[in-house]
């Protein structure tokens, strides 16, 4: 089962590979710890708040319930 | 300090060309030999006192960046740079070009033009005593170059 996607703060300007948008310095950012732990590693994202993505985790879950 | 493990050559660089503001990517790293950034200087001006003995240095404004790319030139693709920008420059079109030197990646930098003008004709040139592949050269005039890392 893939992890649940976490969000995390750019601290640098980001462009989406998937998406083609782009993501400024400050604004959060929605992607598998996976995915982004390479970002993490080179200092591009942080985490945010455990509150925060203990919500967004919530959030999934219930957002997978409902898809099934 | 020890020495970097981290330099790159350009041998990995991903080019791509839009001509619809971006939302299009065309992937030119395989018609492409180079990339040149010119331009872009900010003007500053020094301004002398009686009192001091160096001068007050003030900055102005940055100039128009000039992006010359060097490509071969082509005719069996429709996303061939040549058809591109030859197009572009006759519709008076503008282009935005944008490249990743590490090769576009996740975690790799990416310069992106913002959107500029194809500012010379895009011409096939050549020799009949030469056996090298045809060039092309076009120039596109914009006023920014941004540094974006590449996420998912």
């Amino acid at each position: 089962m893939p992890k649940k996607k976490q969000l995390y703060r750019a601290r640098v300007l980001l462009s989406s590979l998937s998406t083609g948008k782009t993501i400024n310095p400050g604004e959060t950012v929605e992607m598998s710890p996976d995915d982004a732990q390479i970002l993490l590693d080179n200092l591009v994202i942080e985490e945010v708040s455990d509150d925060t993505n203990n919500r967004v985790a919530k959030l999934g879950e219930l957002q997978d319930r409902t898809e099934w | 300090m020890t020495q970097t493990t981290g330099s790159l050559s350009w041998a990995n660089c991903k080019i791509e060309l839009s001509g619809d503001a971006g939302v299009n990517w065309i992937d030119i790293s395989g018609f492409t030999n180079s990339i040149a950034v010119d331009g872009g200087e900010r003007a500053t001006a020094e301004y002398f006192t009686a009192t001091g003995d160096v001068p007050i240095v003030t900055a102005g404004k940055r100039g128009l960046l000039e992006i010359t790319a060097k490509c071969v030139y082509t005719e069996d693709a429709a996303n061939a740079p040549f058809i591109m920008v030859h197009e572009a420059n006759e519709a008076q079109d503008p282009l935005m070009i944008r490249w990743s030197p590490k090769g576009g990646a996740i975690s790799d930098f990416r310069f992106t033009s913002s959107a500029g003008q194809c500012v010379k004709p895009v011409y096939p040139q050549g020799a009949a005593d030469s056996a090298d592949a045809i060039p092309i050269e076009f120039t596109i005039k914009c006023s920014s170059i941004t540094k974006s890392v590449i996420s998912v």
